[in-house]
């Protein structure tokens, strides 16, 4: 029995080693196709490992590589975007959006975001949000402490630094726990999208024979407000809003 | 016409007098004789009244205007007369012997025909050619607005080449009195660079023009110096305009001054000018020299600098000046060659063109300030400058003459302000390329802790903890106020055992332990009964605090006795204290206050 439960354990251990050695050569054989400008073959080997590791930032950002190469745009500024979204910090996604972004048609103007809400957004991508997250339970576990101190200590100096100071690790360790959620939130929940399509035609109603209120062209990214099974009510940073078929974006 | 009214006039009552019925019907010409595309006046007078007057059939001659119709009327003596004129206008257009036949009218029922004029036509000024053939037009008037009114385009030449010089020109026609005017649409002129000659805005000069035998009022609404910019067939475009005019009404009225002078009303029509198509031809490819670029007409070229030895440092005038005729204001930027040590700056650029013989006139000078920043001998080199001859149809290159510019060492040399500073090259961006993949990718699955329970328990933890600290916290003080409250509570049944024990002391006479006792008794008793922790009991805080349960001041002041003499007696024993006394004193004393405690 013993020996069969350490057999099992060798095996997992083994098998993931093996799982482990098989990616990196995966990756190893696109990287030189991607170095020889075989760009369809690197995205296909990309594309293998991503369905293992479906939240890798630097897999997405290959992949977006490729697909640039391959002048697909939409679909490269696809990746960036999910690339940015597990990793905010991705600087070569940043600038590789930058000049995917230069090549889409439509030009919209965005709306100047308010500085302190760049100063939080800045300072938000410097933790990841599991990091925020036990950083916040840290400052709650020594606000614990300060408590203690605060209760049964006799002398009333150290009860009243104690209890200021339990008092703020309190609450910086709540704000800290605000922060891990916004980000998660800002990762997951936040609806964006991509338009693949060449020219998508943006209706005043999720019906075909509806107003064409505006047209948009490939690689705009929009947010989606509604969904319908067949339609989604996007708006763009501009506030212009309307209807589009499903089947005309990629979710980020 | 007046003169002959006022004879007729003179001798009427002589005509009368002789013969009441006698009219006269005569006609007469200004001229016997006349020469070719002359004008000259036929006139029809009748003394009396008449009606029905039939004009005489003119067909040698051009009728400019008529039959203008004048009556007079006069009255002598009590006797009226009146008299009608009929008269023409006419241009004589052949030469020879004409005679004109008479004209009829109505007397009384009667046809009097006038006499016949001859007149003789000599050579004189050429005729136009459409009154010699288009004589039968005249008379039928088309009721079409168009051969009263329109506005006409034309243009000097219909096949050019690029850049060679077209002067279009939009006229407006007309026979009729123009009320208002509303200029619909400028002709758009694309395919050409141009200059305007003349504009809507300019005062319009009014001339007459002969058309097709009719005689017009011309003004000329736009007049424009055109360069073609491209090669084809490019239509000018159209210009259109809103005009009203007054026209005779074909209603009829019962108003008599209608009747009378003929009524007016005004029209509004829209005029469009024709449309004209240019061929426009590329210049030829043939012997094109490389520095052509695209300069049409005829120039010439000089270049002059305003000093050939200066020092470093010091600025130097170049001047180019391009002269002639052509698209002066379309010419290329010159690039002159000027050596590397010479800073450049940008030409300031001065035109001075008029139009002359349908075509841009005039010079353009180049202004370049060049300052050599190095001593030596410079040679500037000759402008290349090229253009395409109208005239002989073939390209030219001119060049200017080499200029050279001696530079001495000048003695600031610290003092130069360099614009180019030092040798250091900004890094030119090339191109832009999206960066290189990742090579190394870590392949970790991301363990989710956010919003799982693990993580729930973690941040509630803290909490659940700092509660139950507290709830400890409070327990431990309910805990200790309430072990206070049973001392308090005991306080008496304590005290009784100490005095029983110095009581005990005092019969067995041993003195020092009976004050002990009696003491620790009274301590005791009161920091049970006034929850003073033992350490801190003193005289003071007793007192206080019997003050404090609000005791009656005289039981405070014997408590504070009863201490104070226990206290002597204990540290003094040499002192007089009835122990027994004292004793009773300490015993009532508790009593007092345990009950006055009580009550409270």
């Amino acid at each position: 029995m013993k020996v069969n439960i350490l057999l099992l354990l060798g095996l997992i251990t083994f098998s993931q080693i093996f799982a482990l050695d098989n990616n990196n050569n995966a990756l190893d054989n696109a990287n030189t196709h991607y170095t020889e400008g075989k760009y369809e073959n690197a995205l296909n080997l990309y594309h293998s490992l991503l369905r293992q590791h479906p939240e890798n930032a630097s897999l997405h950002y290959n992949i977006g590589n490729c697909y640039y190469k391959l002048e697909k745009v939409p679909l490269s500024i696809y990746h960036y975007e999910k690339a940015l979204k597990i990793n905010p910090n991705h600087e070569d996604a940043i600038h590789n959006l930058q000049l995917a972004n230069m090549r889409t048609v439509d030009k919209i103007q965005n709306p100047p975001t308010f500085f302190i809400e760049n100063i939080i957004k800045s300072f938000l991508i410097l933790f990841s949000y599991n990091n925020w997250a036990i950083a916040g339970i840290c400052l709650l576990f020594s606000s614990v402490i300060f408590f203690i101190f605060f209760l049964f200590s006799v002398s009333i100096k150290i009860r009243k630094i104690a209890f200021y100071l339990a008092l703020i690790f309190t609450l910086s360790g709540l704000i800290f726990q605000l922060f891990a959620h916004y980000q998660y939130h800002m990762i997951y929940n936040s609806k964006q999208a991509i338009l693949k399509n060449t020219k998508s035609n943006i209706l005043s109603a999720p019906a075909e024979n509806s107003k064409k209120l505006f047209v948009l062209h490939e690689g705009t990214k929009v947010s989606i407000l509604k969904k319908n099974p067949q339609w989604f009510y996007i708006s763009l940073p501009n506030g212009n809003k309307g209807w589009v078929k499903k089947d005309a974006l990629l979710e980020i | 016409m007046i003169k002959n009214v006022i004879y007729t006039l003179l001798f009427l009552p002589l005509f009368y007098k002789a013969d009441a019925q006698n009219y006269t019907f005569s006609a007469k010409s200004s001229h016997s004789q006349v020469a070719t595309s002359q004008q000259f006046k036929i006139e029809y007078t009748l003394n009396g009244s008449g009606s029905n007057f039939t004009p005489p059939d003119i067909k040698d001659f051009k009728i400019l205007s008529g039959p203008n119709q004048s009556t007079s009327m006069s009255w002598v003596n009590g006797q009226t007369s009146s008299a009608i004129s009929y008269s023409y206008y006419l241009l004589a257009i052949k030469e020879g012997e004409f005679v004109i036949p008479p004209a009829k009218i109505k007397i009384n029922n009667e046809v009097v025909e006038s006499n016949s004029l001859k007149v003789t036509v000599v050579k004189g000024q050429l005729v136009p050619q459409q009154y010699q053939q288009n004589q039968q037009q005249k008379t039928t008037e088309s009721n079409d607005i168009s051969d009263y009114i329109f506005i006409r385009l034309s243009t000097d030449k219909n096949e050019v080449y690029i850049g060679e010089p077209i002067v279009a020109s939009y006229k407006l026609y007309t026979r009729v009195n123009i009320v208002d005017n509303d200029l619909k649409k400028m002709p758009d002129l694309n395919g050409f660079w141009s200059y305007e000659l003349k504009d809507l805005q300019d005062q319009t000069e009014w001339q007459t023009e002969i058309i097709n035998g009719q005689r017009y009022n011309v003004a000329e609404l736009k007049r424009t110096l055109l360069y073609p910019q491209r090669s084809g067939n490019i239509n000018l475009d159209v210009m259109e305009m809103d005009i009203t005019i007054q026209q005779r009404s074909n209603k009829k009225t019962n108003n008599l001054f209608d009747q009378f002078f003929g009524s007016y009303e005004n029209v509004r029509y829209n005029l469009k000018s024709n449309k004209k198509s240019i061929k426009i031809n590329s210049l030829p490819e043939v012997n094109k020299p490389t520095t052509f670029n695209g300069t049409v007409g005829n120039f010439s070229i000089e270049v002059s600098i305003n000093k050939n030895k200066v020092k470093e440092n010091e600025a130097i005038d170049y001047k180019v000046k391009v002269l002639g005729s052509g698209n002066i204001k379309l010419l290329e930027d010159i690039k002159p060659d000027f050596p590397e040590e010479f800073e450049v700056y940008d030409p300031e650029i001065k035109d001075n063109t008029t139009v002359k013989n349908n075509t841009l006139t005039g010079t353009r000078e180049y202004h370049y300030i060049i300052i050599p920043r190095e001593s030596g001998n410079y040679t500037i080199n000759p402008i290349i400058f090229s253009y395409f001859d109208l005239i002989t149809k073939k390209y030219k290159t001119l060049s200017s003459e080499t200029l050279q510019i001696e530079v001495e060492k000048s003695n600031e040399k610290n003092n130069i302000v360099s614009f180019n500073n030092a040798n250091k090259k900004d890094i030119n961006i090339l191109d832009n390329d999206i960066r290189y993949i990742e090579q190394q990718i870590i392949f970790k699955n991301k363990k989710q802790f956010l919003s799982t329970p693990i993580y729930f328990t973690l941040v509630l933890l803290p909490f659940s903890l700092m509660f139950f600290l507290f709830l400890l916290y409070r327990k431990n003080i309910e805990r200790n106020k309430n072990i206070w409250d049973v001392k308090s509570r005991n306080a008496g049944k304590i005290a009784k055992k100490y005095l029983v024990n110095a009581t005990q002391h005092l019969q067995k006479n041993e003195s020092m332990l009976f004050y002990e006792s009696l003491s620790k008794g009274l301590f005791n008793y009161f920091s049970d009964k006034l929850i003073i922790p033992f350490s801190h009991l003193n005289l003071e805080i007793i007192i206080e605090k019997l003050y404090e349960r609000k005791i009656d001041a005289p039981l405070i002041s014997k408590t504070q006795d009863v201490i104070n003499q226990c206290e002597m007696a204990r540290f003094a024993p040499l002192s007089t204290v009835n122990n027994s006394l004292l004793l009773e004193k300490a015993k009532e004393t508790i009593n007092e206050i345990e009950r006055n405690i009580g009550k409270a």
